[in-house]
């Protein structure tokens, strides 16, 4: 049965309203939660799966559990804690899709990942907002962690430290032997009027 | 009420763009200053670009859009209509400008006459040669960096500083202008490529401009023309939020109150008032001071203040390549541009054209957020596109309606109670094809420098990085708010000095022309003072 989500939409409004509510949510890096503190035990776990799922490791990445995605988001919560509601329904709805029977900690961690992958199109299909809100923040926290911008930098060349320490004063030179010289005078319109 | 009083021979609101020019050249011909600004000072700690974690920084309190930055100064903003429009202003020292990506083309001569010329918009009351001395004093103040000798703008002088590096995107920019047998030529960037005045490092490359500049390169008001200005003589009071203009018996602006930052009523009683509030600022303060003289808002017999707001028409086109092209380090904004669709072309399907500029790839988290997708092929997906990428940016004339407009809304207010805005947009037809037509030469653009894949982002929601039109310039009182001097028709010692005054937008960046008008309203003030 799919989870309705409608109740929780209908209270939190616009997308501006959940992006307003983050503005001011800002997390300094090393201020995640450690343990979280508005998420209760089961969403933790849940939302734990659901991020790992989100950006798995490999070879080279690492997962985005590893950056502490869970405790941004938890401590993105107190601070902004209207936005509570839409991501406990996107893991309360990625858990209720447990069979029956499931295990006291409904399995999550059993779960094949074929299965987390259904399991979270699914979220993402009836509860948007709230599935791209757990993206979003926790591309965040990835995309900020010291231990992927040493990859970013050896996968990509992007070096991460440049945009806050430059490269230093470089030249302009080559682009003189390259400007184009017009055969004859452009009309430049508008020069009389 | 009111618990302190004080006179001034100008008061300017709004210390962004046009507020700063104009209070430096109010100064610097003797006048007794003192300028409003509803918002704050930017400390350096405070720009995204001095931490690491900048891209989320950008993300959240430095947010462009006061709707989802909420800054305790900020009022609400509600975009509606066909087209939304993604409003992006600061209300802070600097204005905007502490955000923006210092393009600083000066418009072309055909911008003032394009209903002469194409039947589009309005011709505005003034030409380009009557801007030019205001241009050159602007770039000079600032330390524009480019090029003279561009063969499709008027003759000029030299501008004060050498261009941007090129860097590699820019060399594969440019051979692709020259393959597809475009004009092309360097940009004009408020950006200092060599040291320049006091405190201003030349740019170190840094990049992704609209996330501050900790070298301060970056020709930001609040580092050139503010520092300039309070040197000679201007008070700047900051957090002082204007309510309201009150007018007297003879049609003049008497007093101007504002609220200080713990709510108090204060008035100023200026002999002059120059509001330099912005595209959306400036029609609200005007709306906001309305009275049984004007009830339909300060200086606006003509029924036009917040009216024909144009935002531009734009598009980010960005190519995929196979090589990687370093776009961690250099302007963003890209060091050339072609104006080879600038003018009308009688073979379109569209009147006026549009710029393409040669821009930067994008960031780690931005690269992210756009196409990598969740699950097992994020990381595939990310090491194909991040540094793989260049963005063709595409800005198209927009055309002024009546239609596309501000209005008050009383029903979302600031801490304070005053209201907020409604914006109204969409796109003409005429918008639609040109921009369509921007797309498909962007991409043209994009494959010829040897992109693989080009994606694009449309039209909209418009990026609102350029708000312009909302009390234009005319000649006539009954299609314009202010004169050919800057000066509101209906109300004789009101002057407006910012985005709002352009009649039409043109296909460049608005801010050396948002400057040089403010320069030439502060001369023309000074000129007109003993009318006043």
């Amino acid at each position: 049965m799919a989870f309705d989500g409608s109740a929780v939409y209908a209270a939190l409004g616009e997308l501006d309203d959940i992006y307003g509510a983050l503005g001011p949510a800002y997390v300094p890096p090393g201020e995640e939660n450690v343990e979280p503190r508005v998420l209760e035990p089961l969403a933790a776990e849940a939302l734990e799966v659901v991020i790992g799922t989100l950006i798995p490791g490999d070879e080279h990445w690492p997962s985005a559990v590893e950056t502490n995605a869970v405790g941004y988001i938890d401590r993105t919560l107190e601070l902004a804690p209207s936005l509570e509601p839409l991501v406990r329904a996107a893991t309360g709805a990625f858990t209720r899709r447990m069979p029956e029977g499931g295990s006291e900690a409904f399995g999550l961690s059993s779960m094949e990942p074929s299965e987390r992958v259904e399991r979270l199109r699914a979220v993402e299909r009836e509860l948007p907002l709230g599935f791209q809100l757990i993206k979003e923040l926790a591309y965040e926290a990835y995309y900020r962690h010291p231990a992927v911008a040493r990859v970013i930098a050896d996968r990509t060349g992007f070096r991460t430290n440049v945009p806050n320490d430059g490269v230093g004063l470089a030249q302009f030179d080559e682009i003189f032997t390259m400007l184009p010289q017009p055969e004859e005078p452009l009309e430049i319109r508008g020069m009389d009027l | 009420m009111s618990s302190h009083s004080d006179e001034c021979d100008v008061l300017v609101i709004g210390a962004g763009a046009g507020g700063a020019a104009a209070s430096l050249r109010l100064a610097q011909l003797g006048v007794r200053v003192v300028c409003l600004e509803q918002g704050d000072w930017i400390s350096r700690d405070q720009l995204p670009k001095a931490h690491p974690d900048w891209e989320v920084r950008a993300r959240r309190y430095w947010n462009p859009n006061p709707i989802r930055r909420r800054w305790r100064w900020d009022y609400p903003v509600k975009n509606l209509g066909a087209n939304p429009i993604d409003t992006y202003f600061y209300n802070a020292v600097g204005g905007s400008t502490i955000g923006f990506g210092g393009i600083y083309w000066r418009f072309q001569p055909s911008d003032f006459r394009t209903k002469t010329l194409d039947s589009f918009g309005v011709d505005w009351p003034i030409r380009y040669r009557d801007l030019a001395p205001y241009y050159r004093m602007n770039e000079l103040n600032l330390g524009v960096s480019g090029l003279a000798g561009d063969p499709v703008a008027p003759p000029r002088e030299d501008l004060p500083l050498p261009p941007v590096a090129m860097a590699k995107l820019g060399g594969m920019w440019a051979r692709a202008f020259i393959k597809l047998g475009w004009m092309w030529w360097v940009q004009e960037c408020a950006i200092s490529t060599r040291a320049y005045g006091d405190d201003r490092e030349g740019c170190q490359g840094r990049g992704f401009c609209a996330q501050g500049c900790p070298s301060r390169a970056l020709a930001a008001a609040d580092v050139t023309y503010w520092p300039a200005a309070l040197k000679s003589g201007v008070e700047l009071r900051t957090r002082a939020r204007v309510t309201r203009l009150r007018v007297d018996g003879r049609a003049k602006v008497s007093s101007v109150e504002y609220l200080d930052d713990n709510g108090r009523l204060m008035s100023i009683k200026p002999a002059v008032v120059v509001v330099a509030a912005g595209g959306i600022g400036t029609p609200r303060l005007l709306l906001m001071s309305s009275s049984p003289e004007f009830p339909e808002g300060l200086a606006n017999s003509s029924g036009l203040v917040g009216r024909n707001l144009m935002a531009h028409v734009q598009s980010l086109v960005t190519g995929r390549f196979e090589e990687r092209t370093e776009v961690d380090h250099g302007a963003w904004g890209g060091s050339v541009a072609t104006r080879q669709f600038y003018e009308t072309d009688p073979r379109n399907d569209f009147v006026r054209g549009f710029t393409i500029g040669g821009h930067r790839g994008w960031s780690p988290l931005n690269t992210a957020l756009q196409v990598a997708p969740w699950g097992a092929e994020h990381h595939a997906v990310m090491e194909r596109h991040l540094n793989h990428e260049g963005v063709a940016y595409v800005l198209g004339d927009d055309e002024p309606e009546e239609v596309n407009r501000v209005e008050l809304d009383y029903d979302a207010t600031d801490e304070f109670g005053l209201p907020g805005v409604r914006t109204y947009y969409r796109l003409s037809e005429n918008s639609r094809r040109l921009g369509a037509a921007g797309i498909r030469r962007a991409q043209e653009l994009c494959y010829a420098a040897g992109a693989r894949e080009v994606r694009d982002s449309g039209l909209s929601p418009v990026f609102g990085w350029h708000l312009m039109g909302t009390a234009r310039m005319g000649s006539d009182p009954r299609t314009s708010v202010v004169s050919s001097d800057h000066r509101a028709h209906d109300i004789s010692n009101l002057f407006i000095a910012d985005a709002s005054s352009l009649p039409t937008g043109s296909s460049v960046n608005p801010t050396n022309t948002i400057q040089a008008m403010a320069l030439r309203a502060a001369e023309r003030i000074h000129a007109l003072r003993r009318d006043m």
